[in-house]
């Protein structure tokens, strides 16, 4: 089921930003799902950490971090302002996140914040300002990272495009690394993506006027980080007059040179946005532009916006293709986030578009008629890559509601509370398919049928016995253990899930059994201690016993979390010679694929207590 | 059809006293030749043995074949133990036994990624 974080947005496009494409949503790496929005002048964050099979939600408002767009109590612009986020895993320790933040707004500003994570929390603080206020005036912006830089691309006037490097580890100020001058009017978005290899590729839209005349795409050089010369891919030829283009992301297919974009163009008006999607598999020389079939019944019209959002995102696979997300009108005329899963073929020269995939289970938990605003795709940090094979294990994050109305006509001051949640794309949009099952055969004339079973990957929890890992070998061991076996008292102690206290009392009564068991010998060999001192042996030799146990008895364990959150396992107990011992480290051994005995630590429990430690082996 | 499949163990000089192997039941699990469980990249190898029940000398061609086809395409056979191939050929005289037939079963990640109870079929081709 999809995770919900309530929070109090002040921002319709906090998560989503309009005319931009946030990327702000970060697998890190220690495994947490971070996402991260503006509203009401801060800088808000949410996380999702696995631990174990507990999941661990955070939301965070970060009133103290001062993150604001430009100066205290100020908003951010109405659109939702650009907001990328980097994770440079090279620099643990140093630098955990890099935020970049930036609007449209004309005196607006792109900015570094460096986070730093503190168990649950992150601090912020105020890093490179990237350009000169004075080269904002048409800031659309876009950033990506690196594994050892954070690049920005802004515009610095009406007809240049600039491109900025900081590597925050180590530059005090950016670097401009170049300009181009192309286009005449206003830039509608810039965007770009690493490719990879450290370097990065960078891709701007423009037009003169509209509709546009241009639609380029501009590589940068990884030797001397110079532009290339812009490449016409192509968009304005299938365009429409009246057409302009609305939104676009990026990414970069580094397994397979290939260059994907999706963008979205209105289609004469603003109440209707067409979505294409582009590719090109020579490094962006040449390019193929399809309309894509939009899942849904049309396109969305925000009510708080007034105008058609289309929120495209890209991002590449590991292992070559794509996903594209956005959204769009379901068939009773709501937002949801829409899905599609872009494969290459198998020649690598053409892309196939998967059908679209509705998303947005948390819907069960609110009115069927909320707006479900998304998605954002979950991003590996830097450079790494994602690997969207199978699709259904990708998560994304969307926004729950659209929020209200603005009560400034430039600035977010929404009132109501909408939320954010998580979800994986096998919850809905990739259900997994059912298990595929053998058929059993039936003989013939002239057939015998003889039956096999797959059990794939081995694991120490299972029980080798019953699975049929016998044989005659099997039957030796059984008949060695009753016959030279010691008996011993075993108890089970199974753990219980309705209570909230720990301790013994978190245990169900024993299950008991009388086993014929084999003692090592001298067991306190082994494992190896520092022997030498017999005072010590002799304490060891209480304390530590080596077991071996018959392949019949499988000890199975289960795991359970208590009513107090705390996780605890079955333990097992034997007793011989006056003492308890705890059964732990316990491994099956094979002769010839067959499962001969079970071998086993044995510690006295007299020396700590079995259960605080939660039990399990 | 005049032959019958008798365990690669059954030591009977005819065919007549060969033992027949118990044909596999679905319902109770138990069959004359079973491969048991295997798990990802592990073998098995089975053995069996051709009576021919007839009054001549015949050829047998036996080869695998089953409506699972990831489980027939890694069950190979062998006259031998060491050359593995899809089917073998034997001669039996007439109310004789042939020499062991060996069958393996290679639990191959590549292709078999389904888990659970399967079947494969000997088949039996009197030439």
């Amino acid at each position: 089921m999809a995770e919900i974080t309530d929070f109090f947005l002040n921002n319709n496009n906090g998560l989503m930003a309009r005319n931009f494409t946030n990327h702000n949503a970060v697998l890190d790496k220690d495994g947490a799902m971070v996402t991260f929005w503006t509203g009401s002048s801060r800088l808000h964050w949410s996380q999702r950490v696995d631990v174990g099979s507990n999941v661990v939600s955070k939301y965070k408002d970060d009133v103290t971090s001062g993150l604001n767009r430009y100066g205290s109590g100020a908003n951010w612009d109405r659109y939702g302002p650009g907001l990328y986020l980097a994770n440079l895993p090279k620099w643990d320790g140093e630098l955990d996140y890099v935020a970049i933040v930036a609007s449209d707004d004309p005196y607006d500003y792109i900015k570094l914040w460096n986070g730093v994570r503190n168990g649950e929390n992150i601090t912020w603080t105020e890093g490179i300002q990237f350009f000169s206020t004075a080269d904002q005036r048409n800031s659309m912006f876009s950033a990506c990272s690196t594994n050892q830089a954070i690049i920005a691309y802004a515009t610095k006037d009406d007809e240049t495009m600039i491109c900025g490097r900081v590597n925050p580890a180590t530059d005090s100020r950016y670097a401009v690394l170049n300009e181009v001058t192309y286009w005449y009017t206003t830039l509608h978005t810039c965007f770009c993506d690493h490719d990879g290899e450290g370097g990065f590729l960078g891709g701007v839209a423009t037009g003169t006027g509209l509709p546009p005349t241009d639609f380029v795409y501009i590589p940068m050089s990884h030797i001397d980080s110079s532009f290339g010369t812009p490449v016409d891919i192509g968009l304005a030829a299938v365009l429409d007059t009246g057409d302009f283009i609305e939104n676009v992301d990026m990414a970069y297919d580094s397994k397979n040179s290939a260059i994907g974009f999706i963008t979205s163009v209105y289609d004469d008006s603003e109440d209707e946005l067409v979505m294409y999607f582009g590719t090109s598999v020579n490094a962006g020389t040449d390019w193929t532009i399809n309309t894509i079939t939009q899942g849904g019944s049309g396109t969305f019209v925000g009510s708080v916006s007034g105008v058609a959002e289309s929120h495209v995102q890209i991002m590449s696979g590991a292992e070559g293709g794509f996903i594209i997300g956005y959204t769009a009108e379901n068939s009773s005329g709501y937002a949801r986030p829409y899905v599609h899963q872009c494969t290459i073929n198998g020649s690598g020269t053409s892309y196939i578009m998967g059908e679209a995939k509705e998303c947005g289970q948390a819907i069960k938990k609110y009115s069927a008629s909320t707006d479900i605003i998304g998605p954002v795709f979950f991003r590996p940090p830097a450079e790494r890559e994602v690997n969207i094979d199978p699709i259904g294990q990708v998560y994304i994050a969307y926004q729950m509601d659209q929020g209200n109305d603005f009560s400034d006509p430039y600035f977010q001051e929404t009132s109501k509370t909408v939320s954010v949640a998580y979800e994986r794309l096998d919850e809905v949009a990739y259900p997994p398919a059912a298990a595929a099952t053998y058929t059993i055969d039936t003989a013939g004339s002239g057939e015998f049928v003889v039956p096999v079973k797959i059990l794939g990957t081995a694991s120490e929890k299972q029980d080798y016995y019953d699975m049929g890992f016998i044989g005659d070998e099997t039957d030796k061991y059984i008949d060695a253990f009753a016959t030279v076996g010691t008996v011993v008292g075993i108890k089970q102690y199974i753990p219980r899930d309705d209570v909230y206290i720990g301790g013994r009392a978190a245990y169900n009564s024993p299950v008991e059994y009388s086993v014929k068991v084999l003692f090592d010998p001298k067991s306190w060999t082994a494992p190896n201690p520092e022997l030498g001192e017999t005072a010590f042996e002799e304490y060891i030799n209480r304390d530590l016993r080596k077991v071996y146990l018959p392949p019949t008895f499988y000890m199975a364990t289960v795991e359970n979390t208590s009513k107090s959150e705390t996780k605890q396992y079955t333990v097992w107990t034997l007793e011989h010679d006056g003492y308890t011992y705890e059964i732990r480290q316990v491994i099956p051994r094979f002769i010839d694929g067959q499962i001969v005995y079970y071998e086993a630590n044995c510690y006295n429990t007299g020396n700590y207590s079995v259960w605080s430690r939660g039990g399990g082996y | 059809m005049s032959f019958k499949l008798t365990a690669g163990t059954d030591t009977s000089r005819t065919a007549a006293e060969a033992t027949e192997l118990a044909t596999y039941n679905p319902s109770t699990g138990v069959g004359g030749l079973d491969f048991q469980s295997l798990q990802y990249l592990q073998t098995r190898v089975l053995e069996f043995k051709i009576a021919n029940t007839g009054a001549s000398k015949a050829t047998f061609t036996v080869s695998i074949t089953s409506l699972n086809t990831d489980l027939a395409t890694n069950t190979t056979l062998s006259l031998d133990g060491t050359n593995y191939s899809t089917s073998v050929v034997v001669y039996v005289e007439a109310n004789r036994v042939s020499n062991v037939i060996y069958m393996k079963h290679f639990v191959d990640t590549s292709v078999e990624d389904t888990l659970g109870q399967g079947t494969i079929k000997i088949k039996v081709v009197e030439s």
